[in-house]
């Protein structure tokens, strides 16, 4: 199924026909900040900074939290990311003292855009589109690269010093208090959080689920903590070319996601899913990153709330649809759950009222589903039912 | 004061590797007769009771009940530590639980006692059609067997056998096995794998299990000594088909 997903991406992304913006070999321009470790060749990457030809703030560009509470439309964002020239050099992924990595270690620590000046091995060319991660525009060696004085985050300069406390405890902290998903994925990439000895370059891509990942174990510890919620609920939301349904179930914690891509490229008509009982998943999901963005953005709503529930996640992507990375998945089911929820009685009612959003008949995800299924087929009972008064 | 000692540690790991999987804080209640315990997970599908009798315990004394409330997440890791051939010893001060592996050295570990409102659960009293004998290594096999077709498992009492199946989508499953009882009623629950697997990982605390099954009734699994000294009881919730 991994083929599957990945080679339909694929498709989709290779038929992208835009336009990078067009810059020579001497860039003067705004860093987000931004920067991008690349997976090719692990463990030694090409790592560079993005810069944007504009002056001035430019945060924007590289923070998809703000994208949809500002309703940005998807060609908003695709203008901004099509303007990031990325310059790369190669490094090793433990080589942190070296001098270019210190400089990408600033701008992953600032607070706001840094004025950039880089110079390129030949002119920056193409763009690039991924289903994990936002896309950017076109890329070139770096061969001399220099910034403007930065000043770092408060947040994030207190992880960064603290070279005892491990990552995963610095990832709660940030997230917990409030630092940006992004930041944070940024800081972690370049090896400026976690115990000293551990600290590494973590490629882009990799470095978002792992954060993603983290974060969603860590809220799942509490979660499970919490009183089992008393009804099942409906949280939706729309937003480029996409619907979004997540179910909360009466039940201790499991969870899955679906997703169906519907005209997309043609007449096709797919749905990927994959999901957990209880006890968690083991090994990595064949959906890949988009399973934990979810899950850690419907953790967080359950965390919030103090409540423990089921969860099912039901998505549509219509034509029209760019893979703009797995942030459009979190920043549409965070803004699901902080809409109102509706309340039903049954799992059937629940699905009743989804059907009439869904472009699927829902019979198709049903059948698509395992947890669903289940849930549907039969039903955990407590030992309470069983309480002779 | 109370205290109590243990040559054989695989006793305590066993039985909280399952506990520890079901719930995350059990009180331990200790007084002349012994050590027990009553737990219901969270969720309130399983329900547990231990229970330890004095004379299981090569020197046993406690003379005034006392409540240990732990959690078994730091229970376990403790217990994780005991070898097979140690010497364990079980004590308790103002706010520890101690427990002592003794062998070449002297080893001591003490786990704070936690603060909760504990109102031992009691499970609900059901009467059963079918009872009878299975040896633990076939039911854990037929979990196993089960588990790659399905996440749900049927256990059903039909005539002279004793039935484990379930129907997956690519594939379907079937354990049969002649249970040698007297049984008058067929009996058919379901319940998910995932609780089952949770219970038996008590796998050393007896060869046979006790079995007690009906109809979309809870499963009555018991795991008694052969001495008779200690006993570890499950009751899990069934899964109910819908009825379309």
């Amino acid at each position: 199924m991994i083929s599957g997903k990945t080679a339909y991406l694929k498709r989709l992304t290779s038929r992208m026909k835009m336009q990078s913006v067009d810059v020579g070999r001497e860039l003067e321009g705004s860093t987000p900040p931004s920067v991008f470790i690349g997976s090719w060749n692990y463990p030694k990457v090409y790592a560079g900074p993005m810069i944007a030809p504009l002056q001035g703030d430019t945060a924007i560009m590289d923070m998809p939290e703000s994208w949809i509470p500002q309703e940005k439309s998807q060609n908003d964002i695709i203008g901004y990311r099509m303007n990031l020239v990325r310059g790369k050099q190669q490094v090793g992924i433990h080589d942190l003292e070296n001098g270019f990595v210190e400089k990408l270690r600033d701008i992953s620590l600032a607070s706001k855009s840094i004025g950039s000046e880089a110079e390129f091995g030949s002119k920056p060319r193409g763009l690039f589109f991924s289903d994990e991660h936002a896309p950017h525009g076109p890329s070139a060696l770096i061969q001399k690269f220099d910034i403007d004085n930065v000043k770092w985050d408060h947040q994030l300069e207190k992880v960064y010093y603290d070279s005892d406390l491990r990552a995963a405890d610095a990832l709660m902290n940030l997230h917990n208090k409030g630092v940006p998903f992004s930041k944070v994925q940024k800081a972690f990439s370049v090896g400026a959080m976690g115990v000293d000895k551990r600290r590494r370059l973590v490629p882009t891509r990799w470095s978002i689920t792992a954060c993603d990942s983290t974060i969603a174990d860590l809220l799942l510890r509490d979660v499970r903590q919490y009183d089992i919620l008393d009804v099942h609920r409906v949280y939706e939301f729309k937003s480029l070319n996409n619907y979004y349904a997540v179910i909360l179930m009466p039940t201790e914690w499991q969870y899955e996601w679906m997703e169906a891509f519907l005209h997309v490229l043609g007449k096709e008509e797919l749905i990927f899913s994959d999901y957990e009982h209880n006890a968690g998943k083991k090994g990595y999901s064949i959906v890949g990153g988009c399973y934990y963005t979810c899950k850690m953005a419907v953790l967080e709503a359950l965390a919030r709330e103090k409540v423990q529930a089921g969860v099912i996640v039901l998505r549509e992507a219509y034509n029209g649809y760019v893979p703009l990375g797995v942030f459009n998945v979190r920043e549409n089911i965070r803004n699901a759950m902080s809409q109102p929820a509706r309340e039903f009685e049954d799992i059937k009612t629940a699905l009743a009222y989804i059907s009439t959003k869904l472009e699927l008949p829902v019979e198709r995800f049903v059948k698509q589903s395992n947890l669903l299924k289940e849930v549907l087929q039969s039903k955990q009972t407590t030992l309470d039912s069983f309480m002779s008064n | 004061m109370f205290k109590a000692v243990l040559s054989d540690s695989s006793i305590l790991k066993t039985s909280f590797d399952a506990i520890s999987s079901i719930v995350d804080e059990v009180q331990i209640k200790a007084d002349g007769d012994g050590l027990r315990l009553d737990a219901l997970d969270r969720s309130h599908i399983t329900f547990v009771h231990l229970e330890f009798k004095s004379q299981l315990f090569d020197s046993y004394k406690c003379d005034e009940p006392i409540k240990i409330n732990v959690d078994t997440e730091e229970l376990m890791k403790v217990l994780k530590r005991a070898k097979s051939e140690d010497i364990v010893e079980l004590t308790v001060d103002e706010g520890n639980f101690i427990l002592t592996f003794e062998n070449e050295a002297r080893r001591t570990f003490k786990i704070r006692l936690i603060d909760i409102e504990y109102e031992a659960p009691s499970p609900p009293e059901l009467e059963y059609p079918t009872e009878f004998e299975i040896p633990f290594s076939l039911l854990k096999d037929s979990i196993q067997d089960i588990s790659i077709v399905s996440d749900k498992i049927a256990l059903i009492m039909s005539g002279d056998k004793f039935i484990a199946s379930a129907e997956g989508e690519f594939g379907d499953a079937k354990i049969e096995y002649l249970h040698g009882e007297k049984v008058t009623e067929d009996a058919k629950s379901i319940f998910s794998l995932e609780k089952i697997r949770e219970m038996l990982k008590a796998d050393k605390f007896s060869e046979t299990a006790v079995l007690k099954l009906g109809n979309d009734m809870p499963l009555n699994l018991s795991l008694k000594m052969a001495s008779e000294e200690g006993e570890l009881t499950f009751l899990l919730a069934p899964r109910i088909e819908s009825e379309e």
